[in-house]
């Protein structure tokens, strides 16, 4: 049984803002999945739809196999985290938890058990009796946590919930999310911005844009894999050259010219030569010539020369900027303690075509 | 340490001039506070202790007659019951009918409406009391348009006078004071983070429920200040009464202005105003009480 089902679901504001445009999407049950994408994409907006507190223009949203698109909040089975939290700031802790319960007309045993297991799982027994404002940003967010899934919703909706604490604690609180997740094994929806978190949370991952959903895979797909420059550049780092196919040759080999750069790539769908593309190439698939590049059969490698212009220091890796002889930047990542490189060095590029990725323009 | 206090000693001139212009600007709020607040009430205070002389005349002592003249008579203590009664009244009357129309208001999601319905409310207080009490004189006379409503729906035998009464007491009150208790809760009930409602809807309560257990004690504190507000009005009014009410029904704000403007006995009118103000410190205290510490309730 599916956990959350969108078919064709679009949200237009009065206006004529489409803000969610014709979506569809089958979250397994159990399973995690993030909604990312730049701000205004639609992704709270999907979230709110799935919620209720949105109603869809079109299409159908379904919870547990049921169609929802009349229910209003109350009725849906879901647990929200809201970004600020929302806890109830004249209630306190256990108050906050049972809430769920006590709208439920759950007796009072029933709750108090559910009351005490809840705050055992978020481990914070001992904040039962205080009040909201008693808490740190941590605190509250598991406490959140915890409200939201004491009803045991089939749905656990998290709308950036990281968002408001500080990144030391956003990392402690996406193990805890996860760890939390797995343990209650509940289909799990969050939204965010950052694509790391999308990246280390999630089973699959919806990157958003422009209110449709660019690519619907894993994590790993969609960092090695992405279906357009846009997904490239928002997961990870990203060059992205525009160019012109020159030549294919039969094994899918292609030479992209890029402003000067004449740029060998492997294409599984066939360019025609003056074909206009988009070629992205990952930060850290760049190296030094110095080094050797080992090649497989089939694979060649593009030189190209450049002086570093700025270098960015970043603990284990550094970032190093480079503006090659024809006037174009490339960004490369390498590992610190391999690197002596500085500003103005002269440096000689190899990208093998096996790293470029290239997407014919619209 | 040492060097602190020479700093001091060699400021001169224009360094001097700031270094006062400081205490100044410090002492501005208590300044304030002690001329028009303090020291006013202070003067109440001590008269209410003065020895009256017939002819509208007083002199210093210390005498406990204005209080004991009080205290010793059902005629004003009598009134200040029934002025505290009327105001709770009017006070729970303001509260039932203001908070939907504050709740209305601070739901609209266009700012432009919510601007015209506060402006329009607002709008009332911009007539004087005096034009207001003879609007309502008006409106409630034998031939007139609330009497002739009241006969036509069956509520009145035959189209009366209404005025004057307790009920137009009551009514022209509510009118005039409306306006401070919405203002009051519309503040409040704005501030309520909409997420909290949604929150409680998410965990699955109805609207019912939610107005009950969310908003409703989350607006507590405008509730407070709301009926305090209100009630101090009310235990003020004086021009209302006169206009709209029989002697009878008149408040204890009437008392005073007899005896002050027409018996000339300031010091027992002093002793009046004491014992009104401290009633209404007595509310106010208890309203504190009962309040929700504001941090706790909007930082969360």
């Amino acid at each position: 049984m599916p956990g959350v089902t969108l078919e064709g679901v679009t949200k237009e504001y009065p206006g004529g803002v489409t803000a969610v445009d014709d979506v569809s999407l089958v979250v397994d049950e159990g399973e995690f999945v993030t909604l990312v994408g730049p701000s205004g994409c639609g992704k709270t907006t999907t979230l709110r739809t799935i919620a209720g507190f949105e109603q869809a223009t079109a299409g159908t949203v379904g919870i547990a196999g049921m169609e929802v698109n009349n229910t209003p909040p109350d009725g849906r089975d879901t647990g929200m985290v809201f970004q600020d939290f929302a806890l109830f700031p004249h209630m306190t802790v256990a108050e906050n938890i049972a809430y769920g319960l006590e709208v439920r007309d759950e007796d009072d045993e029933t709750i108090d058990a559910r009351v005490q297991e809840m705050l055992e799982l978020v481990e914070l027994p001992e904040t039962a009796d205080r009040k909201p404002t008693q808490l740190s940003g941590g605190q509250q967010q598991r406490i959140a946590v915890a409200r939201a899934v004491a009803p045991k919703p089939s749905v656990l909706l998290l709308d950036e919930p990281l968002a408001s604490l500080d990144k030391k604690l956003r990392e402690t609180m996406q193990v805890e999310l996860s760890r939390i997740q797995k343990k209650l094994g509940i289909t799990t929806l969050l939204v965010t911005h950052n694509q790391k978190e999308a990246l280390t949370m999630s089973d699959r991952v919806v990157v958003m844009n422009d209110g449709t959903f660019e690519q619907v895979d894993t994590p790993e797909q969609v960092y090695s894999n992405p279906s357009s420059p846009f997904v490239a550049d928002f997961i990870g780092n990203a060059n992205l050259f525009d160019g012109t196919v020159v030549e294919t040759t039969g094994a899918g080999e292609t030479t992209v010219n890029c402003g000067g750069i004449s740029l060998q790539a492997i294409s599984s769908k066939s360019q025609q030569p003056g074909q206009s593309v988009t070629a992205v190439i990952r930060p850290e698939n760049i190296d030094l010539a110095d080094r050797s590049v080992t090649t497989d059969g089939g694979v060649s490698v593009t030189t190209i020369d450049g002086t570093i212009t700025f270098t960015q220091f970043g603990g284990g890796q550094t970032e190093f900027f480079v503006e090659t002889e024809t006037g174009q930047d490339i960004t490369m990542i390498q590992q610190s303690e391999h690197t002596r490189l500085k500003t103005g060095d002269h440096v000689e590029l190899q990208i093998r075509s096996s790293d470029v990725l290239l997407f014919p323009n619209a | 340490m040492s060097t602190d206090t020479t700093t001091v000693e060699r400021i001169t001139g224009l360094g001097a001039v700031f270094q006062r212009t400081k205490y100044l600007l410090i002492s501005y709020p208590a300044l304030i506070l002690g001329i028009f607040v303090v020291i006013p009430i202070g003067i109440l205070f001590v008269v209410s202790f003065f020895q009256n002389i017939e002819g509208g005349f007083y002199e210093p002592a210390l005498t406990l007659e204005n209080y004991a003249r009080f205290f010793g008579s059902d005629l004003y203590r009598g009134r200040v019951l029934y002025t505290l009664r009327l105001a709770a009244i009017v006070s729970a009357i303001t509260l039932v009918v203001g908070y939907p129309i504050a709740y209305y208001i601070s739901q609209l999601s266009s700012r432009l409406w919510r601007r015209i319905y506060i402006s329009t409310i607002i709008s009332t207080l911009f007539l004087t009391f005096i034009i207001r009490a003879f609007a309502w004189q008006v409106l409630l006379e034998s031939d007139s348009v609330v009497p002739m409503i009241g006969a036509a729906i069956g509520i009145m035998d035959e189209a009366s006078s209404l005025v004057p009464s307790y009920f137009a007491l009551v009514v022209s009150m509510v009118y005039v004071f409306l306006p401070f208790m919405v203002i009051t809760l519309y503040v409040t009930l704005k501030n309520i983070d909409r997420s909290l409602i949604e929150a409680s809807r998410d965990l699955g309560a109805g609207p019912i429920t939610t107005f009950i257990r969310v908003t409703l004690p989350l607006s507590k504190n405008g509730i407070i200040s709301g009926v305090l507000l209100v009630f101090t009005l009310s235990l003020g009014i004086f021009v209302l009464p006169r206009i709209l009410a029989n002697p009878p029904q008149w408040t204890i704000a009437v008392l005073v202005g007899e005896q002050v403007g027409v018996e000339g006995n300031v010091p027992f009118g002093a002793a009046i105003s004491v014992v009104i103000l401290t009633t209404v410190l007595i509310m106010f205290a208890i309203g504190g009480y009962l309040m929700d510490d504001d941090s706790e309730v909007t930082n969360a």
